[in-house]
């Protein structure tokens, strides 16, 4: 018998495809073009405790099999995305995956506390934020810094934690084995790259913001290699992301260690790809005679 | 007027005619009923050397199954777009976003376009017609070669007012000098606007200053055209940023800071 679904620790997925955030909205766009319940999970955008307003523009750029944004965590706050955003979600039975950031530690404790005592099934900790408190530095780049977080969080909630890992450090594994350490239920990785793209006329860079995140095909190597190297470090379970366009892409993150997968960018480019690659994950597991996805992950060789 | 179900489908590239100054009309089997102007679609260019993203473009006409485009080729996507021949596919989600309003209500109907913002004026000349409603469109490009459609608006009735900046046709000088000329004693009505953002912003406060209320067609970067990226904002007169491709690309010109 064949068991599309996914269990990360104590977090069940019926498949192990999840919408990245930020990517998604709120789940309301895209459901013109599938019903979104047939996510194995969806990401929100990033929730803040009070709303923010985001950054002026321009705030994307194209770049080569890539894009820049600098959004600038525009979002409704943590409190307006439980009165008006999670109902849909609830009534729809989508499992929830509440992505949160905080410019300080007590932030983050405030908005994980608030999602405690609602519905959704996880908090995915995006620790790629400055923290206004340490003169800016991002949490996720200080080892000790991302091991606080993780650690605050997880003892004012009780559900599945699962922790974003920034490629923009050092050692990722070393922050990965900190994070674990601290009581992350699983890992997911990567967020964006920093980068910049600078007009040559103007001699300005061409997002308003200077620099912003990369993401899409051009990440995907990046992102394999770190899921690949964390996989061989940590127990949790990995959530590989990073420029999944096809099916192809989803193997290689599951060979690589990643027990479930994030389509983020592609969604911009074919509002009905979660749904096809769902589909063609589920064809390509049972033609190959498999009885879980599971049994795909970390089978890599030769590394 | 019926709202058409958004769909993304490969349609058939049904005609490519390039026009002067790098200018085509695509025509692409789209099958959608209908739209209103002012509305887009996101074609997906031939992946050629890491072209990732959708480009958004006008819906200019839809004659039966067929919707027409009109684009200039002013970089590699839309350079690749000029490649493609007829007979090959092309992947079209739309329509997109919300259109110009009061179409059909507005008695003394008056568009200010400038370069390819002519597009979805094309259309509306037909809604316009068919509502047995006078048109006139006040059109501004650089020179002659730049005006299109001069032939389709003349048969559709339109009243064409033109300007270009070197004088090759029409007004010599600025659409707004020539609005100013015609309009010196009383206002428009209503206008639609739909054209670089320069003229966007001299029309929002020409028809301020006129008291005349006024859609502003605006055109901003977009990755996705679904309202999922947020890259695509404006800022409205509350000072909060709002999606172009979602809320827009038409907002009432009162209404947005351009
Ligand atoms: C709602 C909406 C409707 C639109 N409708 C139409 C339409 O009906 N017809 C049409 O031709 N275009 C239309 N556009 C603009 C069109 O989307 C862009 O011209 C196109 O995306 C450019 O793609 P590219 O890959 O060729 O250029 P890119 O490779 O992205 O850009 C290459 C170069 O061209 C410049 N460039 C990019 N965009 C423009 C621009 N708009 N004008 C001048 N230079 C530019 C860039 O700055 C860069 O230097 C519309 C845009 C929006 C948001
Ligand atoms: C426009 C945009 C907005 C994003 N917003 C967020 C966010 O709010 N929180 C977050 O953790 N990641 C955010 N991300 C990162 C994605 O979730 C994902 O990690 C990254 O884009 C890499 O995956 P991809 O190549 O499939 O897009 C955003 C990415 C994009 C492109
Ligand atoms: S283009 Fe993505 S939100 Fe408008």
């Amino acid at each position: 018998m064949f068991d599309y679904s996914v269990k990360l620790k104590n977090l069940k997925l019926k498949n192990p495809v999840i919408a990245a955030s930020g990517t998604f909205g709120y789940g309301e766009e895209l459901n013109d073009f599938f019903p979104v319940e047939n996510l194995g999970a969806l990401s929100t955008k990033g929730l803040s405790l009070k709303p923010r307003l985001g950054n002026p523009m321009p705030r994307i750029i194209e770049t080569p099999s890539g894009m820049i944004n600098a959004i600038g965590l525009q979002n409704v706050g943590v409190e307006a995305f439980l009165e008006k955003k999670l109902p849909l979600l609830e009534k729809r039975q989508v499992t929830v995956i509440a992505n949160i950031f905080g410019n300080t530690l007590e932030e983050y404790i405030e908005i994980a506390k608030i999602l405690e005592s609602s519905s959704v099934a996880a908090i995915e900790l995006n620790i790629s934020c400055p923290n206004v408190k340490a003169g800016g530095m991002e949490f996720g780049n200080d080892p000790k810094m991302a091991a606080v977080v993780t650690e605050e969080v997880r003892k004012v909630f009780s559900r599945h934690l699962m922790v974003k890992l920034s490629p923009n450090v050092t050692s990722i594994v070393e922050i990965a084995k900190k994070v674990e350490a601290a009581g992350a239920d699983s890992l997911s990785l990567i967020n964006t790259v920093t980068a910049m793209v600078i007009n040559t006329q103007s001699k300005k860079p061409m997002i308003a913001n200077g620099v912003g995140g990369l993401s899409g095909p051009a990440i995907r190597p990046i992102a394999v290699r770190m899921v690949a190297q964390t996989y061989q470090a940590v127990k949790i379970p990995i959530v590989g992301i990073g420029g999944i366009t096809e099916l192809n892409d989803i193997l290689e993150f599951m060979i690589a260690g990643a027990a479930a997968i994030q389509i983020g960018t592609s969604n911009f480019t074919k509002p009905k790809i979660a749904q096809e690659l769902i589909d063609q994950l589920q064809n390509h597991l049972k033609t190959e005679g498999l009885s879980s996805p599971q049994e795909l992950v970390g089978t890599l060789e030769g590394f | 007027m019926k709202a058409s179900l958004i769909q993304d489908r490969l349609c058939d590239v049904v005609y490519q005619i390039p026009l002067s100054a790098n200018y085509y009309r695509l025509g692409l089997h789209s099958q959608i009923d209908q739209f209103t102007p002012g509305q887009f679609a996101m074609l997906a260019v031939p992946q050629i050397a890491g072209v990732l993203l959708r480009r958004p473009f006008s819906l200019a006409k839809q004659d039966g199954p067929i919707t027409e485009i009109l684009y200039k080729v002013v970089g590699k996507g839309t350079q690749a777009l000029s490649q493609v021949d007829v007979g090959k596919k092309i992947w079209m989600l739309g329509p997109l976003g919300h259109g110009f309003n009061e179409i059909e209500k507005i008695n003394e109907g008056i568009a200010v376009a400038g370069g390819y913002g002519i597009a979805p004026f094309y259309e509306l000349a037909q809604i316009r017609k068919n509502a047995q409603k006078p048109f006139t469109i006040y059109y501004g490009a650089r020179t002659q070669s730049d005006l299109l459609y001069l032939e389709q608006f003349a048969e559709l009735g339109v009243t064409l007012k033109i300007s270009t900046e070197d004088g090759s046709m029409g007004f010599h000088g600025k659409i707004t000098d020539l609005l100013n000329q015609d309009f010196a004693e009383r206002a428009p009505q209503k206008i639609w606007s739909c054209g670089p953002m320069g003229l966007l912003s001299a029309i929002k406060k020409w028809s301020a200053a006129k008291q005349t209320d006024v859609e502003l067609s605006i055109e901003e970067a977009m990755g996705c055209g679904t309202g999922i990226c947020l890259g695509c904002v404006v800022k409205d007169q509350n000072g909060q940023y709002i999606r172009a491709c979602k809320e827009g690309p038409v907002f009432n010109g009162a209404s947005i800071d351009v």
